[in-house]
């Protein structure tokens, strides 16, 4: 079984150095805590839910940002719900960055809030990528018949 | 935060490997009870059904009978309300895991219809079925706000006893001085966590159990001469 105990150590390291840099935070480990046998899937669910909703989102900011005149309030609707849901799954950097676009909205600073938008794209595929590592990851164990160390 | 060293590792999955027996002794325990009672009821008529939860019923309803009915006839009914999907998501687990019975809506129109306010009656699960014993609502939504439903909640003579919380992502002390005044039991910051949860049981109103009633028109739920 030296393969699960390997791999377990690399979900442990992996997951750590997600925390330490920011990307997920204790919102995540909440969810994790919800997760019982009942619904052995729904952190991946919540998780799929905030990648379907991220990508309708991210089109959203990008057509408000093209428009000629552009209704800052309704680019601000848009970031503040990409707020609520990054921050509900304990996307951090995702969250941090919607922070600073809505400053921007705010001043009505058409450059600022182009260049958020690109920031907060930019951080909202590294999260999935991340996230989706350690769910494969997870699938690994449970195949090699491990099972998943849980955080505490 | 630290992980348990390998010889002590627990699984957070025990289910796929070992899955648990269910008994007499154990069935209060049993989360996935408690999840089968959600019911969604969402602006998308195709999601309008709650038949996804209905294929374990049977299972419930045999469980049920020989069971406790009492425990299933206290169980709060909350009804959660929050235009984000990934939010409604997680409440509805929260409140679940705290065996609460848990109905969704994506808007405070839709809220207010199943409180039996709107026009359409037949979505009134307060008449049909077990009453709702606490509304949770977000207070940012596009439409009514929460701050608006609360208000005709609030306003209402119906339903005007039932107990609001307002949840907000936003730490605006105007807005929680508002909510507050206008009737609200609670104000409680984003992202919920399952000790607010719990603090939240205090403020459920429970109603009579009714006899011989049907459960939303699955299964009858008799009393017997055992049960009080």
């Amino acid at each position: 079984m030296a393969a699960v105990t390997q791999l377990q150590r690399q979900f442990i390291e992996y997951t750590t150095s997600l925390y330490n840099e920011g990307y997920l935070d204790d919102q995540f480990t909440q969810l994790q805590k919800l997760q019982d046998e009942s619904n052995p899937d729904f952190v991946v669910e919540v998780v799929s839910l905030f990648f379907e909703d991220s990508e309708k989102l991210l089109n959203n900011l990008a057509t408000a940002l093209q428009q000629k005149t552009v209704d800052y309030k309704q680019v601000d609707s848009h970031v503040h719900q990409f707020k609520g849901s990054s921050s509900s799954i304990g996307a951090q950097r995702v969250t941090n960055m919607c922070v600073l676009f809505r400053n921007y909205c705010e001043e009505k600073n058409l450059e600022g809030c182009m260049q958020c938008l690109q920031q907060v794209r930019h951080e909202y595929v590294l999260v999935r990528n991340k996230l989706e590592a350690l769910f494969r990851l997870e699938q690994q164990i449970l195949q090699a018949g491990g099972s998943v160390p849980m955080m505490e | 935060m630290g992980f348990k060293t390998s010889a002590e590792i627990q699984t957070r999955h025990p289910l796929r490997k070992n899955p648990p027996q269910l008994t007499d002794s154990n069935w209060s325990q049993t989360p996935h009870l408690h999840r089968m009672e959600t019911i969604t009821h969402e602006s998308d008529p195709t999601e309008m059904d709650s038949s996804s939860s209905s294929s374990s019923l049977g299972e419930i309803g045999v469980e049920m009978k020989n069971n406790n009915n009492k425990v299933e006839e206290e169980r709060p009914h909350v009804l959660v309300v929050d235009d984000s999907l990934v939010d409604r998501k997680i409440m509805e687990k929260l409140f679940t895991n705290s065996a609460c019975k848990v109905t969704t809506a994506d808007s405070g129109k839709k809220a207010l219809e199943l409180l039996g306010q709107g026009e359409d009656k037949h979505t009134d699960i307060n008449q049909q079925g077990p009453k709702i014993n606490l509304v949770v609502t977000d207070y940012c939504m596009p439409g009514m706000t929460g701050y608006d439903l609360l208000k005709k909640v609030k306003e209402s003579s119906d339903i005007k006893e039932i107990p609001v919380i307002v949840v907000s992502s936003e730490n605006v002390p105007t807005r929680i001085k508002k909510c507050l005044e206008e009737g609200a039991q609670e104000f409680i910051l984003k992202p919920l966590k399952q000790a607010d949860v719990k603090k939240l049981r205090c403020h459920m109103q429970f109603t009579k159990p009714i006899k011989g009633r049907l459960c939303m028109g699955r299964y009858t739920m008799k009393r017997t001469s055992d049960n009080k």
